[in-house]
């Protein structure tokens, strides 16, 4: 079986990682199954592996894969699994939904391909919802907020609603509201699936960006230009490893 | 009539003096304040048909929202607007002839358990029954509401903009203020309804509830007219009811019986005349019996009223005997303050050619509406009257001893008829029937207008929760818990309750005080049952928020985050 381990056959890019003890993640015989009245159904077999903190792995592979299903997962949005999973040290299979809850908005950013911003809030409100779930005060939410814009240059935007932004500028605020309440893993799911080529190199460059100043990044993505941007490449096919390629930092 | 009236007044002065007439349509006799009341009624049920159309409305604007993509297509392929509004306006009639046909069966079913329920309690002139012309009202109500109610929902579902809708991928939310409008009108017609139930019913048991001071338990009454020429005379009046009074003490089962007359201290036509006092210019205000009972020696132990000075009457108190008189407690300490009324005298009226009377006796007060009501009681034999009533007290069950009763009176005289022969509380509840069936029926409609309320804030919340299915997912993907998902939700259906529960105070105040002829002189503005309804009406509304708010703390982030 391969693993996320295994030893790498190239550099893809030049890794810069914090130095952090021990995996970020850690995963043994992890599997997901669905019962069906043909039988069971696995959408993930056998998953086991690590990812180091300030890592950037892309996840790639045909639709069906399982590579959806595995961010979910990592992202602690799916809690119907077996396995082991651990998480900054923290056992993940033996935690409750509200641990698993609380663990999510400690340590993780989503990015979607669909970006899903709240449609009727503006854009400085979108940045704002990961904050006030955070028991973050106002004052300091304002002012991450406009700290946050500044720096992913959407001052100007800050009232504009998503339907009045392009693709490109929407999902710069989605990566901006992943990224806003500093945490340790980015997970994004396609997320230049739904961007033109340009728009998609922009996102890119600030996920390397990211990346540099020490986020972990996990990006799942048909693109093999994209998937270039990550440490390693994880191959899953029919829900199994198939490949991994790339260093092990 | 007046003119008759008046007439008759200077041919027989003795007896017509300060009697007039008037003449009164015979429809408004029969059902004067009644009238009233079912007209406020038939508001009550026009505000519950309003509760209905307005979820109906709220319905097709959510149908409508979610056909936006179909009806763009229909659009797209070259139907015209008016076509489209005529496709919804066809359904919407259909949907609310449907709903009215079904209605119709609902109270066909219904009339008759309500008329069962409340059998001899719904007076004789009410037709409780269904006929042609409750069948068109119903038809044609059903076809106004449907078209009127569908054409707003239909006009807007007619305008999509089709480049939008019909984009590949486009997802579009509708938040209809509409339907946050038409609940919050919803919940505020409720609380009205509520809150002119609650006034009414607690001026109904005011008005209704039994009198303290007598016992009306296990008592029976029926009525006597001594209308044959032979009792012109008094002796062969005071002689019959005497035997009366007699042969019915002696029937097996009744523990005492009486018979009385009841006369006018005032009149007809002269309410501020009051009775005389010897030694005092004027009775102080307030205090002057209305009424005096014309009674046998038993009235007393019939009614259980408790003689609680002096002496009460007895068969030696007869005509020709000094004339005596029992008075209330609260006529005695009003009138003679801190003495003894006993040997007092008194005249029980203002004409000078009255004769006076001796208290004798003072007895318990009789409480109606939280007030003493004052009576003075003077012997049957010295003050006879042919208009009398039976009261008969019974030591098990009263009904047993109706045949008994009557035979009792047809003894002693076969032509006299006794009519209305019933138990004191059976002749209570008649009395006040049409009220109790007022407010029992607009308990229904005020229950029925909060039951379709709630629902209709139910499907708006619930709808709300659908739509922001995928919202949901991604604000617990960013790590909102149940408790943010739940304000959420549940934040927008606070926000409709208050409104309606803000307007239905107000309109209720403003309607309540409009019919304030209506609540029997009750407060129309009393705050317990402003305060009571509301947190009732709030208390429902928030248990219909709830169930969608809890659901949509349950939505799977990753199937939601899927569905687009």
């Amino acid at each position: 079986m391969a693993f996320f381990s295994t030893q790498p056959k190239a550099a893809m890019r030049d890794a810069v990682a914090p130095p952090i003890i021990g995996p970020l993640i850690s995963m043994r015989n992890l599997e997901k199954v669905f019962e069906t009245p043909a039988g069971r159904s696995y959408v993930l077999r056998r998953i086991s592996g690590e990812v180091q903190p300030g890592e950037f792995v892309s996840i790639m592979g045909p639709s069906g894969a399982g590579k959806s299903t595995l961010l979910a997962i990592l992202g602690m949005l799916d809690s119907v699994w077996t396995g082991e999973f651990y998480f900054v040290g923290h056992p993940v299979h033996a935690m409750s939904h509200k641990q698993r809850v609380a663990l999510n908005k400690e340590h993780i950013g989503f990015v979607f391909q669909q970006y899903h911003l709240i449609d009727d809030l503006t854009v400085a409100e979108n940045l704002d919802i990961p904050l006030s779930y955070r028991n973050v005060k106002k004052s300091e939410r304002e002012a991450i907020v406009a700290d946050t814009l500044d720096k992913f240059g959407m001052v100007g935007k800050k009232d504009l609603y998503p339907r009045q932004l392009s693709g490109g500028q929407q999902q710069l605020v989605g990566v901006a509201r992943a990224v806003i309440a500093r945490p340790k893993l980015i997970l994004a799911d396609e997320p230049t699936g739904n961007l033109h080529s340009s728009q998609g190199r922009e996102i890119m460059e600030l996920f390397k960006k990211l990346n540099s100043e020490g986020t972990t990044i996990i990006q799942v993505t048909h693109s093999e230009e994209n998937a270039k941007y990550g440490h390693r490449i994880i191959e899953l096919k029919d829900g199994w490893i198939t490949g991994s390629e790339g260093p092990v930092v | 009539m007046v003119a008759l009236a008046k007439g008759l007044e200077e041919r027989f002065p003795e007896t017509q003096k300060e009697w007039t007439a008037h003449a009164t349509p015979l429809r408004s006799g029969f059902a004067g304040i009644e009238k009233s009341l079912y007209a406020v009624m038939l508001g009550a049920v026009g505000f519950v048909l309003l509760i209905v159309c307005a979820n109906l409305a709220g319905l097709l604007l959510a149908r409508g929202a979610e056909r936006q993509k179909e009806i763009a297509i229909r659009l797209a392929i070259g139907a015209t607007r008016k076509q489209i509004v005529r496709h919804l306006l066809t359904e919407s009639v259909l949907l609310s002839v449907v709903g009215g046909a079904l209605g119709i069966l609902v109270a066909a079913w219904g009339v008759e358990i309500t008329a069962r329920g409340f059998r001899t309690q719904i007076p004789a002139w009410i037709d409780f029954s269904m006929d042609w012309r409750v069948l068109a009202f119903s038809a044609g109500v059903s076809i106004v509401t449907g078209l009127l109610f569908g054409l707003l929902p239909a006009l807007r579902a007619s305008t999509p903009n089709v480049h939008v809708t019909l984009k590949e991928g486009a997802l579009t939310v509708y938040r209809s203020r509409i339907r946050g409008l038409l609940v919050i009108g919803q919940l505020a017609l409720a609380l009205i309804l509520l809150a002119g139930a609650g006034d009414l019913m607690k001026a109904f048991l005011a008005i209704s509830g039994a009198a303290n001071g007598t016992d009306e338990r296990g008592l029976l009454t029926a009525h006597v007219e001594f209308l044959d020429a032979k009792y012109r005379e008094p002796a062969t009046l005071r002689h019959t009811v005497s035997e009366i009074s007699a042969r019915l003490e002696r029937i097996p089962g009744v523990q005492s019986a009486s018979l009385h007359s009841t006369g006018f201290v005032a009149g007809f036509g002269g309410h501020d005349e009051t009775i005389r006092v010897e030694g005092l210019n004027a009775v102080p205000p307030n205090s002057s019996p209305r009424f005096y009972f014309q009674a046998t020696p038993g009235y007393l132990a019939t009614v259980r009223l408790p003689l609680l000075a002096g002496r009460s009457f007895t068969a030696a108190d007869r005509a020709g005997s000094e004339r005596v008189t029992l008075i209330n407690t609260h006529a005695a300490e009003q009138i003679w303050p801190g003495v003894s009324p006993i040997g007092k005298r008194i005249k029980l009226g203002s004409a000078d050619s009255l004769p006076w009377v001796t208290v004798i006796g003072v007895v318990g007060n009789v409480v109606e509406r939280e007030r003493a009501r004052d009576y003075a009681y003077v012997p049957f034999d010295q003050t006879p009257g042919t208009d009398v009533t039976l009261l008969i007290r019974a030591q098990n069950r009263p009904m047993a001893l109706a045949s008994a009763i009557r035979a009792a009176v047809r003894d002693v005289d076969p032509d006299l008829p006794v009519v209305q022969l019933q138990t004191v509380e059976e002749q209570h509840n008649a009395n006040y029937s049409p009220y109790r069936v007022y407010a029992m029926s607009m308990l229904v409609f005020a229950g029925f207008a909060i039951l379709l309320a709630v629902v209709g804030l139910y499907g708006v919340i619930a709808y709300s929760a659908a739509q922001r299915t995928r919202e949901i997912g991604v604000r617990i993907a960013l790590g909102a818990e149940a408790k943010h998902v739940m304000v959420l939700i549940a934040g927008q259906g606070t926000q409709l309750v208050v409104a309606g529960v803000i307007l239905g105070l107000g309109g209720s105040f403003l309607v309540l005080r409009a019919i304030q002829s209506m609540l029997f002189g009750a407060n129309p503005i009393d705050l317990p049952i402003f305060g009571g309804v509301s947190v009732l009406l709030a208390v429902a509304a928030l248990a219909a928020i709830w169930v969608p708010a809890r659901r949509a703390t349950r939505v799977n982030p990753l199937e939601a985050l899927r569905a687009e």
